[in-house]
This record gives structure tokens, C-alpha cells and sequence, in this order.
């Protein structure tokens, strides 16, 4: 259908609708749409306190994703210097957990303990407010007592998929 | 600058916000995540030619409902052979000033950032990552921070077109050609493929792709499904900037 004809009917249909309305012309308005990138997070508590293992623990983060670029790429990353003893894995003071955090958007789970080998997630056309739950697993061993409080802060990367 | 041009009628755009707003009544109140707002990069794709004291810029903005500590820094890409990119968070990329690095952002406020180039470098193009770190304030368990990275492209004033064709595969089903940018753009990568063999020619579309200068990408050209087992021959035409820029001819295997 051509976009006069498109706009036609659209009219007719707004003139039942919306008596008054139907004055469709041919006007073209425009606009531009900048390239842009918006990360949406749900506040997030847990993984403070840790149960003696063997067991595993897991924590949901809920995310929202606007790209309006061709790709994006969600990914998660530790703080904590990639490499370090530290990273991926929640810290109580001096302790560390043995297992390092883990974390999945739908697919296998991944250690966080390194640079992911896949993105979380991948956004391949624009979107908006695309919904996307971070699931994080932390397992602790048999024998393992966490002590203490633990942290860690976690970078929730929303990044370009192309250079 | 990486705009998209949006285009419709006055009807049709009557529409679009009349017809949406009475459907909309009965649909699901918007998730949380959505109503504790967003950090935002805008324009995420930052592009000027390349030259001494080019600036290029970029805002965020902090629609959450609190205030967010800020750290930007400019990052040189990692690029795998599938053509994704990472920032690298343990390099700064070098060449480049920022208008500033570290600020705190209140909820509803936004900070442009700009960057400069210092001198050209000797290929005379500079791509790259801009990170904008965004933290709340920290308590115990798990904190999240907010983490964007846009691209930076700083184009050469002459640009220099140069592929090199390595070996073709077909794997998961997919026909695709590594291809290493011996010039200095990052322009898109695409082209097509004529494949012969097995009583057969087929043709294919290959997928654009950004190759970043001196990088090797696996170029995907076509589809094999479908292609009985065998050695097959395909011929290779690469455009980048809108031209052919080279044509091989490389033989796989399909099986």
C-alpha cells in the first residue's frame, strides 16, 4: 500500500474515530534519532550471608535495555581487576568463597571470575525497554563456611556490538 | 555524526499515538526496573575526521532516582574473529583527552563529555571505546553499577581501502571468509558470493561487518544448508566505502 494511500485510509479511519480529526494532508514531519544507549536496573539486595555448603545460592537482577543502534551487547563484568585473586568471587573481609559467581541471561551460566566467552546477551535490531534477568548462581562447597558479610560490586555493561 | 532518519505521514503518526494509547489500558504495569529510570549515552557512536584537536562528545544522563558516582574512560577495542567488540577495562586508550573523567551525577541530571584528539595517529584513524562507569552508593551483598560504552570513531581525512582474503569454512552451516583490514577505515565490510559445485551454483549476500584496522574477522557470505557433501568453490566479492575492493576465489568443504 503507498503512503498516500496509506494515510488515506488511516484518515478515514481516524474520521470515525475522532470526529474533526480527519483532515489528513501529505505533510511529512520528520525527525532523527540519535544512536543511544540506556541501561534500566532493579535495586538489588542478597549475597550478603551465605549458608554452610554444600548448596547454591542464587539472585536475580532485572535489567531494561534501549538501543537504538544495529547492536548491543549486555554483558557483566567483576570490578575487581580481571586477573586478580578477587575477581568473580564474593569477598568478606580478607575470605574469599572457593567458587567464583556465576552468571546467565537464558543461557548456560558463565564464571565471572574471567572475561565472559559470550555476551549475555546480544541485541542484533533497535529496542526499547527490551527486558532482560541477570541470574546469578553462587555455589558453596561441602565443607565450606562463609563467614561474615560479603560484597562485591558487579559492572551490568550495556556496550555497542560494533566499533 | 550516526543518525537515522525517521520519515511518516501526519496521519499515519496521528495514529501511532492515538491507536497505541487505547490498546494500552489493559497491558501490565511497567517492570521496576523501568520505573527506577536509566543511565543513558547518547549518542553512543561518536564519529568526526580525524585530526589534530578533533572533538567529538557524548552525554550522560542519570534518570534513576539517585545520585551516581561517574568514572569515563577512553578504552581501545578488542575485536574476535565473529566481528564483536569488548572494551578493554585493564588499557586507557591513548591519543585522546577527556573534558573529564570523574563526576557525580544527581537523579535527572546529565554531563557532556567531550574528547579530543591529540596528535593523528601515523595510520590516520583512531577507534575506539568511551566507558562511563556509573556506581551507587555501596552496601553489602551484591552492588550493581552501570556500565556504557559507546564507540568512537575519529575517520581518516584519506581513506585507504585494503582487504586480504584468507581461508574460507563452512561451519554451523555458514559459509564465512577471514578477512584482515590492511586499511585504515573501519567501513563496513560486505560484499557477495557466487558458489559453485556438486551440479550446483548458488549465490549469497554477505553480512556487514566493521573490520577494525589490522584485524582479522570472519566475513559470514552465505548459508551452506542444504549443500550435499562435498568440496565446493566460491567466488569472493568484498565492498567496503561502497566499492569492490576485492574479488578470490576460495575453495571449502562442506561435511
Amino acid at each position: 500500500m503507498s503512503r498516500r494511500r496509506h494515510a488515506a485510509v488511516l484518515g478515514a479511519a481516524l474520521a470515525l474515530a475522532l470526529p474533526g480529526a480527519a483532515a489528513a494532508q501529505d505533510t511529512d514531519v520528520g525527525g532523527e534519532v540519535e544512536e543511544t544507549l540506556a541501561l534500566g536496573l532493579e535495586p538489588v539486595s542478597g549475597f550478603e550471608t551465605f549458608p554452610a555448603g554444600p548448596g547454591t545460592e542464587t539472585l536475580a537482577i532485572d535489567a531494561e535495555v534501549t538501543s537504538t543502534g544495529a547492536r548491543a551487547v549486555l554483558d557483566i563484568e567483576d570490578e575487581a581487576a580481571p586477573g586478580s585473586r578477587a575477581a568473580g568471587r564474593m569477598r568478606s573481609g580478607a575470605g574469599l568463597l572457593d567458587a567464583p559467581l556465576e552468571g546467565r541471561v537464558g543461557g548456560a551460566f558463565q564464571p565471572l571470575d574471567a572475561l565472559l566467552a559470550e555476551p549475555l546477551a546480544s541485541f542484533s535490531r533497535p529496542v526499547t525497554r527490551a527486558p532482560a534477568r541477570i541470574v546469578l548462581r553462587q555455589r558453596i562447597g561441602a565443607g565450606e563456611r562463609p563467614r561474615g558479610t560479603y560484597e562485591k560490586t558487579l559492572l551490568i555493561t550495556l556496550s555497542t556490538g560494533t566499533p | 555524526m550516526n543518525r537515522r532518519a525517521l520519515t511518516i505521514a501526519t496521519a499515519g503518526a496521528i495514529a501511532a499515538v492515538a491507536i497505541p494509547a487505547a490498546h494500552c489500558a489493559g497491558t501490565a504495569a511497567p517492570k521496576a526496573a523501568a520505573a527506577q529510570g536509566t543511565v543513558s549515552v547518547t549518542p553512543s557512536i561518536m564519529e568526526t575526521t580525524a585530526r589534530r584537536a578533533a572533538s567529538i562528545s557524548t552525554v550522560v544522563r542519570n534518570t534513576t532516582n539517585r545520585a551516581l558516582k561517574f568514572t569515563v574512560k577512553p578504552r581501545p577495542w578488542r575485536q574476535s574473529k565473529s566481528g564483536g567488540v569488548r572494551a578493554i577495562r585493564s588499557r586507557t586508550l591513548r591519543g585522546v583527552g577527556l573534558s573529564t573523567k570523574r563526576f557525580k551525577l544527581g537523579a535527572g541530571k546529565s554531563r557532556r563529555v567531550y574528547v579530543t584528539m591529540g596528535s593523528v595517529p601515523s595510520r590516520g584513524s583512531l577507534y575506539g571505546a568511551l566507558e562511563a562507569v556509573g556506581k551507587p552508593k555501596r552496601g553489602s551483598g551484591v552492588n550493581v553499577a552501570y556500565r556504557l560504552v559507546a564507540s568512537m570513531r575519529f575517520n581518516p581525512s584519506s581513506k585507504r581501502y585494503r582487504l586480504r582474503a584468507g581461508t574460507a569454512s563452512a561451519s554451523r552451516g555458514v559459509l564465512g571468509v577471514l578477512v584482515r583490514n590492511a586499511g585504515n577505515t573501519a567501513d563496513a565490510v560486505g560484499g557477495s558470493v557466487r558458489i559453485t559445485g556438486g551440479g550446483g551454483a548458488w549465490n549469497g549476500t554477505a553480512t556487514a561487518v566493521r573490520i577494525l584496522p589490522g584485524k582479522l574477522v570472519r566475513v559470514k557470505l552465505a548459508s551452506t544448508r542444504g549443500l550435499r557433501r562435498g568440496t565446493y568453490s566460491a567466488r569472493v566479492t568484498l565492498t567496503q566505502g561502497g566499492k569492490r575492493r576485492l574479488t578470490t576465489t576460495k575453495r571449502f568443504t562442506v561435511g
